[in-house]
């Protein structure tokens, strides 16, 4: 503690402090909206308030130190993990996921897990048949919204909005919060590049609530779809997700809002700011128009070959590549085994769809997955390794736009991919073990990494994550969000800070001892 | 007899196309001498398919033959054109075996011989055939192409990419302190490779005799066992413990790297000692038995041998059929299906992904991490004490971009011509690292004989890619694209240019 004015230094306790403060508004704001329509109001309330007093002390008693890069990782990673923990206190305390057959720890884990699902804007839930949707308060459903409205920005983004004492070394917050490689600047000053994502976003969501109002749903389910679709989180109101409506105006506005909501929001800034639609000067979002409308056709006509009838197809087709290109985890199936259940589609346009999971939306956006750019560029980096076969003495460059990407860039891609992999392969045979099929593993797994939402197998569009895996395994999905919502680094690097204090206080053993003396021993002695 | 391959006094033919002739008349050789071997033996029982066989491969090695006198070759070729004839020479041996299944009436449907033959050559434990309706002719060639196969690629592996100065890192070239190396050379290293293998598969052909498994079925044993191909004769040998024991021994030693072969040959311990892929290969075989034993709750000795035997058989994509032992908990067929695509040691006869390249993708990972926090960093990839070079580096990157395309790509593929998406992946799977049969999610043995026709030739394509080590066979096709664009372009402009005289 610092003497001088009684606060510590800890820019991670600090910048979760206010994290929380904004989590506790949102708490509040539902629990009033659970007043007008629902039963739980006191226990939202009360977890609106320790939530608060959480943040404001925290706040209150701590100040941002100096931040290098590992200490950006620490602050960045804590920060979303103590959110999505403190986040499934309504849950807890109003007691939704309380069931028959259901002891306490798989309620709280299933509170977790439906809070980190929310914070990630994965869009996974453990409700269905079992404990429908539509048996829950307006608030309860409204908070489910509203945390991944706050996850899809970054609540990080958020926290720097208000920190000016963070200065430049928001920056780095944002960046190592932001999908994607690296966050643009918008102006020169990191908080209000900071706020201009924040107010675009706001428009964009509200834009999204009046498209939905005119198309056929009420003013709650538009507000609470318009922030989820927005977000590409993929929360909804109903069991049956966007098939409830079985309209098509809806989901051509959810379609819509979730393409804008995984696009480059530093796109939507600049075409704000110059008045002008930039978006198609940019060669991601290209690729990234080009490969859903791809994919829908390749889709629509699997489909079609299936048997099913040729607008519907292109109507079932559309929609869920679109809701898995973006990563945002909506359904359009009227009921298990429905035309929009891919669960049930035949392997081809499976396969395609899982392509899907895993590719993601643009940088700068509010989708998981690995990001069409990176795509792209590995892609190109594996064409270029091909061609270097066949050119030896050739210097080859890859190229993305008009330009050539740095060979830095290049090789983090490569190593980001890598990377992805490993986890996607560890995590489904850790998955399996935990009493999981293969294609249920292996999807769910990776709809987590790529915060995606319904897997294939026993956890599809129509099926509850409870129906699919064991508690356990919905644990370890639930960290396997977090990790892919901040892109797998920064979850593993916020370790390194409290593994530097440990081995300080650590007495050495024996073995480091050893290590230490080998080291300082002369070479060649 | 020297006459016949002597070369002509033709002008220097281009790089690629001569290295196209020469791997073609090579592939041509392989394939009918395997026939011819295999027509000689079917003379020992009923002959049914002697004359055929021998006929057919007469034919094919004397235009293989004549074809590879006419070849004069260049100076030098070009890496892109060695690697284009390497694989041309494995797709002849693919068409010429896939002629013989047709020549001998074995099948009759030209789609099937060239899965049976694809699959054998490519080392892939998949099959069509009723082998207890085989005569010894073609059950000598059906795992004589395993044998063939599993040297073509220890020979690319080893030799042949190592000398045109790609993944040298694999090979064992070092001179210094009077150790003798594997490759000090690509046709020393040919011919030790070929010494190496052919010597196991000879001390594994005994094994198997003493174990009682009988002449010709030690011979065909031994041949698929040491090729990690995977194919079984008539009757069902591989239930006896003892050949099992035999079988286990094999594929250990089949899924280890040539490299270690030789030091084990020449008593160089501390190099089998330092080997990093070596101690990673023990490690994945002794964690992989606990854990199969553990998820199909193997009890006895018995049990545990199996569960030994059925793991060894996955990993080193060998795929001698094995039942499930006991009741399998789900996470099993994943463990297995996994371990086939992460596969044995490179330098071996297996396929799959291969453990040098896994752990330096792992080396990779932690770089880019350390690279999170240091962005300066600069630190090199060391396995074992060997440094890879970024070019190495580059390739195993794109070896695991190839290897995941090809699995999508033909789980896609054969997703789309019937089967569902589970049999799908792991058919692709299978293919892609040319490792056995195929499970169902709960254990069970899945028959490619119960396929469609178009789903069995779906998965030829992957089973060839996957053998070559993936990139030769991409280069090989991207040459042949050039080629034939470059062609078009010259009919074009050809065109384009008469057009306007005409004008």
């Amino acid at each position: 503690m610092n003497p001088a004015n009684r606060r510590w230094t800890s820019t991670t306790a600090h910048v979760g402090g206010n994290a929380l403060i904004f989590v506790a508004l949102a708490m509040a704001l539902s629990a009033l909206v659970e007043v007008i329509d629902g039963d739980e109001a006191p226990a939202m309330f009360m977890a609106a308030a320790m939530t608060g007093a959480l943040g404001v002390g925290m706040r209150r008693w701590t100040r941002t130190g100096v931040l290098d890069r590992s200490m950006v990782f620490t602050a960045v990673g804590a920060t979303w993990v103590l959110v999505s923990v403190v986040g499934a206190l309504p849950y807890v305390l109003a007691g939704t996921f309380v069931r028959d057959g259901a002891g306490a720890l798989v309620v709280l884990a299933d509170a977790f897990f439906e809070s980190v699902s929310g914070y990630s804007c994965t869009g996974s839930t453990v409700f269905g048949a079992h404990n429908p949707i539509e048996a829950q308060g307006s608030g309860i459903l409204l908070y489910r919204q509203l945390t991944q409205w706050l996850g899809g920005m970054g609540i990080v983004v958020l926290v720097v909005t208000v920190l000016p004492s963070l200065r430049a070394s928001g920056l780095g917050l944002i960046d190592a919060e932001a999908p994607g490689e690296g966050a643009d600047r918008l102006a020169p000053k990191v908080v209000d590049t900071a706020r201009q994502f924040w107010k675009v976003y706001g428009a964009l969501t509200v834009i999204g609530a009046v498209l939905l109002l005119a198309a056929g749903m009420n003013p709650f389910d538009a507000v609470a779809h318009a922030l989820s679709a927005i977000s590409t989180g993929g929360f909804s109101t109903r069991n049956a997700s966007i098939g409830y409506w079985n309209s098509v105006p809806v989901e051509l506005v959810v379609m819509a809002v979730m393409i804008l909501g995984a696009a480059s929001f530093t796109l939507h800034a600049r075409s704000y700011r110059t008045r002008k639609f930039v978006h198609l000067a940019d060669p991601e979002f290209r690729w990234y128009l080009g490969l859903i409308g791809g994919w829908t056709l390749v889709v629509a006509v699997l489909l079609a070959a299936d048997g099913m009838a040729w607008t519907r197809a292109l109507r079932m087709s559309a929609f869920n590549v679109v809701t898995l290109g973006t990563s945002g985890g909506f359904g359009n199936a009227t009921g298990a085994g429905s035309d929009g259940d891919f669960a049930v589609w035949a392997a081809g346009p499976q396969v395609m769809l899982l392509l899907l999971l895993v590719v993601g939306g643009c940088t700068g956006s509010t989708s998981g997955g690995i990001k069409v750019i990176r795509l792209r560029i590995g892609v190109a980096h594996a064409y270029r390794a091909l061609r270097a076969m066949r050119r030896p003495r050739a210097v080859l460059h890859v190229r993305y736009g008009d330009g050539t990407v740095p060979e830095s860039l290049v090789e983090r891609i490569a190593g980001f991919m890598v990377v992805f992999g490993m986890f996607a392969v560890i995590g489904t045979v850790l998955v399996a073990a935990l009493g999981t099929d293969l294609i249920t593993a292996f999807t769910g797994v990776i709809e987590a990494l790529g915060n995606m939402g319904p897997a294939f197998g026993e956890a599809g569009p129509t099926a509850s994550f409870v129906d699919g895996y064991s508690t356990p395994a919905r644990l370890l999905l639930a960290t396997l969000m977090l990790v892919g919502r901040l892109e797998i680094f920064p979850m593993i690097l916020m370790l390194i800070v409290p593994y530097r204090s440990i081995r300080q206080v650590v007495p050495k053993g024996p073995l480091r001892q050893l290590r230490e003396r080998r080291d300082q021993r002369p070479m060649g002695a | 007899m020297r006459n016949l391959f002597r070369r002509t006094s033709n002008p220097d033919w281009g790089s690629l196309s001569s290295a196209v002739a020469t791997g073609a008349a090579v592939g041509g050789l392989g394939a009918s001498t395997l026939g011819l071997a295999s027509g000689l033996l079917d003379l020992t029982s009923s002959g049914a398919d002697a004359w055929s066989l021998l006929s057919g491969s007469v034919v094919a090695g004397l235009a293989s033959v004549w074809l590879f006198r006419r070849v004069r070759s260049p100076r030098r070729h070009e890496t892109a054109d060695i690697l284009t004839g390497v694989t041309v020479a494995f797709l002849g041996m693919v068409l010429l075996g896939t002629l013989l299944y047709l020549l001998t009436g074995t099948l009759t449907d030209p789609r099937d011989a060239l899965f049976e033959s694809a699959a054998g050559f490519s080392t892939t434990a998949l099959t069509s055939l009723d082998v207890d309706a085989l005569g010894r002719g073609m059950l000598l060639f059906r795992a004589g192409s395993q044998w063939v196969g599993g040297l073509t690629a220890l020979l690319l592996g080893v030799a042949i990419l190592p000398a045109l100065s790609v993944d040298r890192e694999l090979a064992d070239r070092h001179t210094g302190t009077g150790r003798r190396p594997l490759a000090p050379s690509g046709g020393r290293a040919a011919v030790n490779v070929l010494r190496l293998y052919a010597g196991f598969t000879l001390l594994l052909g005994i094994g198997y005799l003493v174990a009682g498994a009988g002449p010709l079925g030690s011979v065909l044993l031994a041949a698929s066992t040491a090729s990690t191909g995977g194919f079984v004769g008539p009757g069902q040998p591989l239930a006896d413990p003892a050949v099992q024991w035999v079988a286990i021994l094999g594929m250990f030693v089949a899924g280890a790297s040539m490299v270690i072969l030789w030091r084990i040959v020449t008593l160089q311990w501390q190099g089998i000692r330092r080997s990093a892929e070596f101690r990673t290969y023990l490690l994945l075989l002794s964690a992989g038995t606990l854990l199969l034993g553990w998820w199909s709750e193997a009890g006895g000795p018995d049990e545990w041998r199996e569960t030994l035997f059925t793991l060894l058989s996955a990993v080193t994509t060998t795929g001698f059929p094995m039942e499930a032992v006991g009741p399998w908990a789900t996470a099993a067929p994943v463990l297995l299906l996994l371990a086939a695509a992460v596969g044995p040691m490179t330098g071996s006869t297996g396929g799959g992904f291969q453990l040098f390249r896994m752990l330096g993708l792992v080396k990779l990972a932690r770089r880019e991490l350390m690279r999170q926090l240091h962005p300066s960093l600069i630190a090199r990839i060391r396995i074992g004490g060997v440094v890879l070079s970024e070019a190495s580096v580059g390739r195993i990157v794109l070896q695991q971009f190839l290897f995941v395309a090809i699995v999508v790509g033909t789980t896609g593929v054969v997703g789309i011509l019937g089967l569902d998406l589970a049999t799908a992946l792991a058919a692709g799977v299978h293919a892609a690292a040319t490792a056995g049969p195929v499970r169902a999610l709960d254990g069970t043995l899945l028959e490619a004989a119960s396929w469609s026709r178009p789903v069995r030739l779906a998965l030829v394509p992957a089973m060839l890619i996957g053998r070559l080590a993936l990139y030769p066979a991409l280069v090989a096709i991207g040459t042949a694209a050039t080629g034939i664009r470059n062609r078009l372009r010259l009919k074009w402009r050809w065109n384009a240019l008469a057009k306007g005289r005409d004008r």
